[in-house]
């Protein structure tokens, strides 16, 4: 089994660095120095992932951070993502790599702007499993009453955005309860603690189907000439005869190159491999390689929701570099058909713009044919960046034209 | 896909990227576990070949132990190898003792590095570094850009979305790219394992002591162990609440976080 990455995500000061650093704490998962200090109140939880002195002296999580758990045989990464929406785009990378995502809600406070807002993320990244901690539960006057409206809050917002939730823990992470052990304050609670909930995360399936891999590059300085790639889905085995789309063109699998072992007979999904093809020059980097029967459909236009990661609005007109698996091509925001507030969950008026942290459905143009497919089918084939100078300006995930016609 | 393919296999597509994006790119080995791994990792992305040039930071303090291992995977494995050191500093008498441990690491290893990359002009180098080395190094990007004065900071790094690995050509000067980045210190040892690869001796204990990290001989320090085999120590971390850099007495890093520590109140 591979290791899983669970992202830490919820309002700013809810609780995501002590939770993490209690859990590492109670698992034992610490060295023996800093569990000392951690003990001993001299090392704050949240500063264990919280380790720049920007981070400690103001108290939040500014750029994500992982650490990693050790229990019962397992091992986990715990994603410590920053709450406030200034750092944005450090809790879109630290989410982005996660298998599932515990979302924290402050008992007092409940679900702010930013719980909303990372909540629909977690949707739109398709990020398929979610737990709930209602934190700080030890602050209330009376803890099963309002962990009660907590999670019918919660419960309702992931109805409304179509999130699958697993458990809603109530926990105290500064006291310790309900983290790795149930703690004496809350008999009423007979759900799983957070660490039960977090083992509780599968390891998500291997995606199939049909082949699809994506060219890297070709090399001819290996022995024989290679396309390196990645099977994004299915398998690719020797013998395959598959075509590259964009085009059409045909080719053969003679061979799995590898080293140091010389070849293999097939490779599946999430490998990066290397093929040697009869026609090896009829590839380059960006094609996909896929069978005929089967093959993916490439166009000059991609739809898709797209979150703007900002400083600056998305406008109708403007260009940018659109990056999708190995595909690199110039792209043009032909329309926004829609415009969405992510902190508020409220529809906008699209009146040809698209601003920070709002997501929207756009139509790109393309400067040449892409393959972009539904997400849930080939995860890295429905997903992109628009990039500029300054790097990503937005991300987006593919709406199949059948599904949104 | 096991846990051990799963990292290899997104090392090894990184590293493609890499090469394919940001030319010309190095790669910087200090023959320590980790970037032993990472150029094993290289080998496998181009099938046994090394498409670009292989650093050696050398500061002339290096444990013997190191040079001789150097010299033998460098000519076993066909390493195209660049040795760099800051030759004025090293006339000059530049040492941990002479000049102090921050001094001597920025001389002999920011500055070698400064010279290598005006005189290459790499656009980027493959680094070894983990996350889980230290909670500073958890929060890199696989890649990392440098303005040109090295400087990084780590507030206002731009997104780094799925493998769709971002730049900033705005501000960058050159980028550090971090293949093993997901990698653990027990991950590494498994994989040593797996593939069956050479690590320097220094790692397996002698009466009593072993490496864990190495480095520079006056800077590092053995620790107390018996592992004297690739299983002992994937044993021995497992059970282990100590710090894989105990032992570098040079940590800069470390130096900064007991500095954080002690402005709380610890010792």
């Amino acid at each position: 089994m591979r290791r899983l990455a669970v992202a830490f995500v919820g309002e700013v000061d809810h609780g995501k660095s002590t939770l993490i650093g209690r859990l590492l704490l109670e698992s034992g998962s610490l060295s023996g120095r800093k569990e000392e200090a951690a003990r001993s109140g001299a090392l704050d939880l949240a500063h264990i992932t919280d380790q720049l002195g920007r981070e400690q002296d103001e108290s939040c999580t500014v750029t994500s951070a992982q650490a990693f758990l050790r229990s019962g045989g397992r091992e986990i990464a715990l994603v410590d993502a920053p709450g406030h929406e200034e750092f944005i785009r450090s809790m879109l990378t630290g989410a982005s790599s996660a298998d599932a995502a515990v979302i924290l809600v402050d008992a007092g406070e409940g679900v702010r702007e930013e719980t909303r807002r990372h909540a629909l993320l977690v949707k739109l990244l398709r990020i398929p499993q979610a737990a709930v901690v209602v934190n700080k539960i030890d602050r209330a006057a009376s803890p099963e009453a309002v962990y009660g409206v907590r999670a019918r809050e919660i419960r309702a917002l992931a109805a409304e955005i179509g999130l699958p939730l697993g458990a809603v823990v109530p926990a105290s992470a500064r006291h310790g309860a309900m983290v790795t052990g149930r703690g004496a304050g809350l008999p009423w609670y007979a759900g799983p603690t957070v660490l039960e909930a977090i083992l509780a995360f599968r390891e998500p399936d291997a995606a199939g189907g049909p082949a699809r891999f994506s060219v890297q590059d070709v090399y001819d300085f290996t022995p024989r000439k290679v396309a390196a790639g990645r099977v994004e889905r299915g398998e690719i085995a020797a013998g395959d005869r598959l075509i590259a789309v964009p085009g059409g063109a045909a080719v053969t699998v003679e061979r799995i190159a590898a080293f140091p072992n010389g070849g293999l007979e097939r490779l599946g999904s999430g490998c990066a491999g290397a093929l040697v093809l009869d026609r090896p020059e009829r590839v380059r980097r960006g094609l996909v390689l896929a069978p005929a029967a089967e093959a993916p459909v490439a166009a000059r236009q991609v739809k898709g929701r797209v979150f703007c990661l900002g400083p600056r609005p998305l406008a109708v007109g403007a260009r940018f570099v659109f990056r999708l698996a190995t595909q690199d091509l110039r792209a043009r925001i032909g329309a926004i058909e829609e415009r969405f507030d992510t902190g508020a969950l409220a529809p906008r008026p699209p009146e040809g713009t698209l601003a920070p942290l709002e997501l929207g459905l756009l139509v790109l143009e393309l400067d040449g044919e892409c393959v972009a497919e539904d997400g849930n089918l080939s995860p890295a084939l429905g997903r992109f960046v628009l990039e500029d100078d300054d790097g990503p300006a937005a991300f987006g995930m593919v709406v199949p034209w059948r599904a949104s016609s | 896909m096991d846990h051990l393919e799963e990292l290899e296999h997104r090392s090894i597509y990184l590293i493609r990227e890499a090469y394919h994006r940001f030319d010309p790119l190095g790669c910087l080995w200090s023959m320590g576990k980790d970037s032993t791994v990472l150029l094993h990792l290289v080998r496998k992305a181009f099938l046994g070949k090394f498409p670009f040039p292989v650093l050696h930071l050398d500061t002339g303090y290096k444990l013997a132990g190191i040079y001789r291992f150097r010299d033998r995977i460098a000519a076993e494995w066909g390493v195209p190898l660049v040795v760099v050191k800051n030759e004025a500093a090293l006339a000059a008498g530049m040492g941990p003792d002479s000049a102090g441990r921050l001094a001597c690491c920025t001389a002999l290893k920011t500055e070698a590095l400064k010279g290598a990359l005006a005189e290459h002009g790499f656009r980027a180098v493959l680094l070894g570094i983990r996350r889980d080395e230290h909670g500073v190094r958890a929060k890199e990007r696989y890649v990392s850009p440098r303005t040109a004065d090295f400087t990084w900071d780590a507030g206002r790094q731009t997104a780094e979305l799925w493998d769709l690995y971002a730049r900033r050509e705005s501000e960058e000067a050159h980028l550090r790219v971090h293949p093993l980045l997901h990698f653990t210190e027990a991950d590494v040892w498994r994989y040593v394992r797996r593939e069956r690869l050479p690590v320097c001796d220094l790692y397996f204990a002698k009466g009593g002591r072993r490496y864990r990290s190495i480095g520079c001989e006056p800077c590092c320090e053995p620790v107390a162990s018996n592992a004297a085999t690739v299983d002992d120590i994937i044993r021995e971390i497992g059970e282990g609440r100590s710090e894989e850099r105990d032992g570098r007495a040079q940590d800069k890093e470390n130096a900064r976080a007991m500095e954080q520590l002690r402005a709380l109140g610890y010792m």
